[in-house]
């Protein structure tokens, strides 16, 4: 049902909005939407392979939007069409792109003008990097996520501190920081250990209740593996099964749907290996 | 067209001139051109601010004290015709609204009921873009907005989701053109109700500042750091020139003061300012609160820009404000409203001189880069 509300939302141009009110295309939905259905086992109509292949700019990369200015976006791109069969130029012009705009601290920003990394634009990144198998720093990179976590043991989207003081971290980015983590580093279990346990907790307790979240969240959980409970991953995917609605998407969001149909795609996959 | 800096030029900076470009020292500009901020010279037209009396979050003293402030400003005919209202709250981050970071749920359920009272058959919609939340459910959720929105039957539009139009200004700034919502410039009314705030790099998170959240995370990130990047203050007024809301309210029942505009302290003001012209709105509140405009480098730029004209106060002028604390960092920055002109100018200077840095630096690269 949810691959039937994303395939019936899909745009002309083969692109997919963020919700039912957009008239454009947007590259983040669009490759969510393509990532999700590929990992639910529905094959991928050449007007949204065309869709990706037409707008990569002549630098590599992609915008959210055709004919922006690359950026952050372009991982996301990068990341999805691994889920395809699709030129290997493409995908290796959309990595050099990647490389190219790292900071030097190891980290990316959602826009190379801005200066400053931050969590979700890394997390992006290093799983389009980690799926081409690309080599990269793991140490700088990994230093990089470490830095960018506040004293809580988690991630927020800005910065671990401002003007002095303390942040705390967020629902909505503590799941991507996880993942950052899964993606670059073997020895995980130490630097997650806590973060995971809270978040079993905020599952059981019915503390994390929204699809955005909670798609990440599942995501992520079944990344882990070995580091959480078979009964949390349940659980995840019941409290996300309870906010489906009938047309099969969540919160009626195009963005959100794809989420969490990845997410319950990828942990279907897992249960089945 | 008006010529910008180069931005190659300010990456390449020490840490310290992009601070400086970042707060918005570098005013190209002298000393001179600053001195309307303190006594209007050459600025001729006027525009009137309301301050209106409001003891607490009680919505029917809210609705009044707002249905005073339309009268006050001559805008029941304003409202009254229009086929679409839009009102952009600030929700910045998902916290609860006890802490005064957010827009006020009551406020909001307040204003909506004023204006649907005016007009009933208009479109009202409420739409923001959070600069640090992409979770919209449990956004809404934790600040309140979302049983506001349920009480009225409204949908909320995500700003950070919505379709987008490019929008071209030779004479801005910074941006030659920005992504912004459609749905900003396909609405007849827009209403900017942000709380009264003060800021760590700014000074002042107001009616200006609010604006930043019409900038769509989908195309500038979450947080909207490349509008820091490009400098704030700069950033800050050419949204207002973009956008130019209609109407501006802040809500100063309580504000924040000392390390806003996510750390402050509240800080019970009673009051509710509007007005039509958002920086003046913003510069009126800086000196009521004790900031000389003078002193800050959003209020230079609003200047430069001319969005600045004579601040006819109306209403209940005489609410005094106790003083403001200014952030940590710019605590030097408090009651200078009430300082002798001379020693404002001076303090001026100051900043200025700070500024000049930047200009050393940076011509020093750009005469490198000429040679090259």
């Amino acid at each position: 049902m949810s691959k039937d509300f994303l395939l019936s939302n899909k745009h002309d141009d083969g692109g997919w909005g963020y919700t039912f009110r957009n008239k454009l295309s947007f590259m983040e939905p669009s490759s969510w939407s393509l990532r999700a259905l590929s990992f639910s086992g529905t094959t991928i109509s050449e007007d949204t392979m065309l869709y990706f292949v037409n707008r990569q700019n002549s630098d590599g990369g992609w915008g959210n939007l055709t004919a922006s200015s690359s950026d952050s976006m372009t991982s996301r791109v990068a990341w999805a069409l691994c889920a395809v069969d699709i030129d290997q130029n493409i995908k290796n012009s959309a990595i050099d792109w990647l490389i190219k705009n790292q900071f030097p601290n190891g980290t990316w920003g959602w826009k190379i003008e801005s200066g400053t990394g931050f969590i979700e634009p890394l997390t992006y990144s290093l799983l389009a990097l980690n799926e081409f198998h690309y080599p990269i720093d793991q140490q700088l990179i990994l230093r990089s996520i470490i830095s960018l976590r506040c004293d809580d043991g988690g991630w927020n989207c800005h910065t671990p501190e401002m003007s002095g003081i303390k942040q705390q971290s967020q629902d909505s980015t503590n799941a991507l920081g996880i993942i950052s983590v899964l993606t670059i580093e073997e020895n995980y279990k130490d630097i997650l250990k806590n973060i995971v346990n809270k978040y079993e907790k905020k599952i059981l307790n019915k503390e994390l209740s929204t699809p955005y979240s909670l798609g990440l969240f599942l995501w992520a959980f079944t990344e882990i593996d070995d580091l959480i409970e078979d009964i949390t991953i349940n659980n995840t995917c019941d409290l996300l099964l309870s906010q489906q609605q009938q047309d099969g998407s969540w919160g009626n969001n195009i963005f959100w749907t794809a989420i969490d149909l990845y997410a319950m795609s990828l942990t279907l996959r897992r249960l089945l290996e | 067209m008006k010529s910008r800096l180069n931005y190659d030029i300010i990456k390449r900076l020490d840490e310290r001139a992009k601070s400086i470009h970042r707060v918005g020292l570098n005013f190209e500009e002298g000393l001179e051109f600053l001195l309307p901020l303190i006594n209007y010279a050459n600025i001729k037209e006027t525009t009137k601010v309301a301050i209106i009396y409001c003891s607490d979050y009680d919505s029917r003293e809210i609705s009044q004290a707002l249905l005073r402030g339309f009268e006050l400003l001559d805008l029941g005919s304003e409202i009254i015709n229009r086929n679409s209202i839009l009102i952009k709250p600030g929700l910045v981050e998902a916290r609860d609204f006890c802490d005064n970071v957010t827009t006020n749920p009551i406020f909001l359920s307040a204003l909506i009921e004023c204006l649907k009272e005016i007009n009933s058959d208009c479109n009202l919609q409420v739409c923001e873009g959070s600069g640090h939340e992409r979770d919209t459910e449990y956004l809404l959720h934790k600040t309140g907005i979302k049983e506001v929105l349920k009480n009225h039957d409204l949908d909320f539009i995500d700003f950070n989701q919505e379709d987008v139009m490019k929008i071209d200004y030779d004479d801005s700034l910074v941006f030659r053109s920005l992504l912004l919502p459609k749905i900003w410039f396909e609405t007849e009314y827009r209403i900017s109700l942000a709380k009264l705030k003060t800021h760590h790099r700014v000074a002042l998170s107001l009616g200006m500042k609010n604006l930043f959240g019409c900038v769509p995370g989908s195309i500038y990130g979450w947080p909207k750091n490349y509008l820091h990047w490009m400098s704030t203050p700069r950033s800050i007024v050419d949204l207002t020139t973009y956008l130019k809301p209609n109407l501006t309210i802040i809500d100063g029942i309580f504000g924040v003061e000392g390390n806003g505009p996510l750390h402050g302290l509240q800080k019970d003001s009673h009051v509710i300012i509007m007005g039509t012209n958002t920086a003046c709105v913003d510069m009126a509140i800086a000196q009521l609160i004790g900031f000389s405009p003078l002193l800050i480098p959003m209020f230079w730029y609003a200047l430069k820009q001319k969005l600045i004209k004579k601040i006819e106060l109306v209403g209940d002028t005489w609410i005094e404000i106790e003083s403001y604390k200014a952030p940590s960092n710019i605590s030097w920055l408090e009651r200078t409203y009430f300082q002798s002109t001379d020693i404002q100018i001076s303090t001026l200077k100051k900043l200025l001189d700070e500024g000049n840095y930047f200009w050393n630096v940076y011509k020093s690269l750009e005469s490198i880069n000429q040679t090259q």
